[in-house]
């Protein structure tokens, strides 16, 4: 495990970012770098989250029309047109609209009313690369399902330009680790359902791991994940788990992997997972880097 | 495709014979079955988990049958060779912890096979050769509790296979105190927001819970 030199967190998109420096670095250099972070993930928050009065999403919420998206618009708009045909609509960053009505609205009022299917894309939505997006009918756009992920990557590019080259960005247990030297991190996957244990011990390097599970934002009959055909939460999966070069890939296959197969999902993007059933029995793809713990005899 | 008894017989060591066979077969099988079956994607196929009771299904899983004249042989053998004598459970099992028998040596009182992990090698054969898998099964109060297997390809062909069969194998996992084990990060789902909670709290104040 590699030493920490320097410890950085804050609050940032509604979690707790902890992101270790396993260089050494003057006090100097890391409230720049704080600021930098910081400054940074606001802009993202400002345009991406629906959660916002002042937000970009928030107006095409509210009004038709051609809006101009930032420049890092293009990857994320891009992988979720992909998921949204692999999934069959399943996913879609349209579902914003079924979770303000199932209550995870901006005010968080968890008061769930009538419950209808998003539009479809084409209905409602037309991304012109790079930057531009056609909104054909005010709708909530949600961009939960890989947002995260795609800006833990945009922070790390951060850092990178900054000269740094070891370290390790956690936000709310998404992570993406950097290493010249081939040193893994240790990392416990959580249980699900007892979140003082873990069911295992994934080791990375250089990749990027997310989570998912419907246990945290929880209320009523639901949880954050929702698919937009039945109008309910998907059950199937406990937890997931999965490993990829970038955040941006392994946050939207964990969410993907709520929709569809592994196997779908292999034939298309590199990445490893591990599927955590109600039952406790778990999948997990062969190049999974993860000790299990399983049951001794005793 | 022969398939072993599986009848216990009075002696201890030959059902437990029986047992690490049939176990060996069902993998086998399945890897077969992947090798020269029709496929379904979204089949699982048997192999034996925590919800197996008592006796491992020796009954090769439905995806395993076979098509033209291509019968997938199943030959098994032995890591330490039994000349019929007790078996006693191989030296170097695939999980680090030893057999624990219970009770006094030689006792077929309750369990119809003694708790313990067993680990036996089998060998199948393709078109190019063999190759060989190796199969750990623990055994407490007749109920498989864990199971897990170790294959090294001899054959390219064989790893598209030998991949398949471990995507769908599921074991059982367990909780481990997370605060005993020597790790710096977790991950979970996402931290859940602030107002999340206060909204969760306000709820159930109302509700008057």
């Amino acid at each position: 495990m590699p030493t920490v030199r320097q410890e950085i967190r804050f609050e940032g998109i509604g979690t707790h970012w902890r992101i270790d420096l396993f260089e050494a670095v003057s006090p100097t250099f890391t409230q720049e770098i704080l600021n930098e972070i910081q400054a940074r993930i606001e802009t993202f928050d400002r345009a991406y989250s629906r959660f916002r009065e002042d937000s970009l999403v928030t107006k095409m919420s509210r009004a038709e029309g051609r809006y101009q998206l930032p420049s890092d618009a293009e990857p994320m708009f891009r992988l979720y047109q992909e998921l949204y045909h692999l999934t069959e609509g399943l996913m879609t960053p349209l579902i914003g609209n079924l979770l303000v009505e199932a209550g995870y609205d901006a005010r968080y009022s968890l008061e769930p009313k009538e419950l209808h299917t998003p539009p479809f894309w084409e209905q409602a939505i037309v991304f012109e690369p790079p930057q531009t997006l056609v909104v054909k009918e005010p709708v909530v756009i949600d961009l939960g399902a890989m947002g995260k992920g795609y800006l833990i990557d945009l922070v790390s590019d951060l850092l990178w330009q900054r000269g740094l080259r070891s370290y390790c960005i956690d936000a709310g247990g998404d992570m993406l680790y950097r290493n010249p030297s081939p040193e893994g991190l240790p990392i416990g996957l959580e249980h699900p359902e007892h979140l003082e244990q873990a069911i295992g011990i994934t080791t990375i390097c250089n990749q990027s791991l997310c989570g998912s599970a419907g246990n945290r934002r929880v209320w009523g009959e639901f949880h954050h994940i929702m698919n937009p055909k039945t109008r309910s939460s998907p059950r199937e999966l406990l937890a997931v788990w999965t490993v990829a070069k970038t955040t941006l890939l392994a946050d939207a296959m964990s969410t993907a992997l709520f929709f569809t197969s592994p196997e779908k999902l292999q034939t298309h993007y590199p990445f490893e997972y591990l599927l955590l059933f109600p039952n406790h029995t778990v999948q997990a793809s062969p190049r999974f880097p993860v000790e299990l713990f399983v049951p001794e005899e005793s | 495709m022969s398939q072993p008894q599986n009848t216990p017989s009075p002696e201890g060591s030959s059902k437990n014979t029986a047992l690490i066979g049939g176990v060996i077969v069902v993998a086998i099988a399945v890897i077969a079955g992947f090798a020269y079956g029709q496929k379904k994607p979204n089949e699982a196929p048997v192999v034996p988990t925590q919800d197996t009771v008592g006796m491992v299904p020796l009954t090769p899983p439905s995806g395993a049958t076979n098509t033209g004249s291509m019968t997938p042989p199943v030959v098994m053998e032995r890591s330490s060779s039994t000349t019929g004598a007790a078996m006693t459970p191989p030296p170097k099992p695939a999980t680090d912890t030893p057999p624990k028998p219970t009770g006094s040596t030689g006792s077929t009182t309750k369990n119809s096979f003694k708790d313990g992990t067993y680990t036996a090698n089998g060998v199948y054969k393709i078109h190019a050769g063999e190759e060989e898998i190796r199969v750990t099964v623990t055994l407490k109060n007749d109920v498989v509790t864990a199971t897990s297997f170790e294959i090294t390809p001899k054959f390219p062909m064989s790893k598209r296979f030998i991949d398949m069969f471990s995507e769908n194998y599921k074991p059982l996992v367990i909780g481990k105190k997370i605060s005993e084990l020597n790790l710096g990060r977790v991950s979970g789902s996402s931290l859940t927001p602030v107002g999340f909670n206060n909204a969760l709290e306000k709820i159930k104040t109302q509700a008057g819970v």
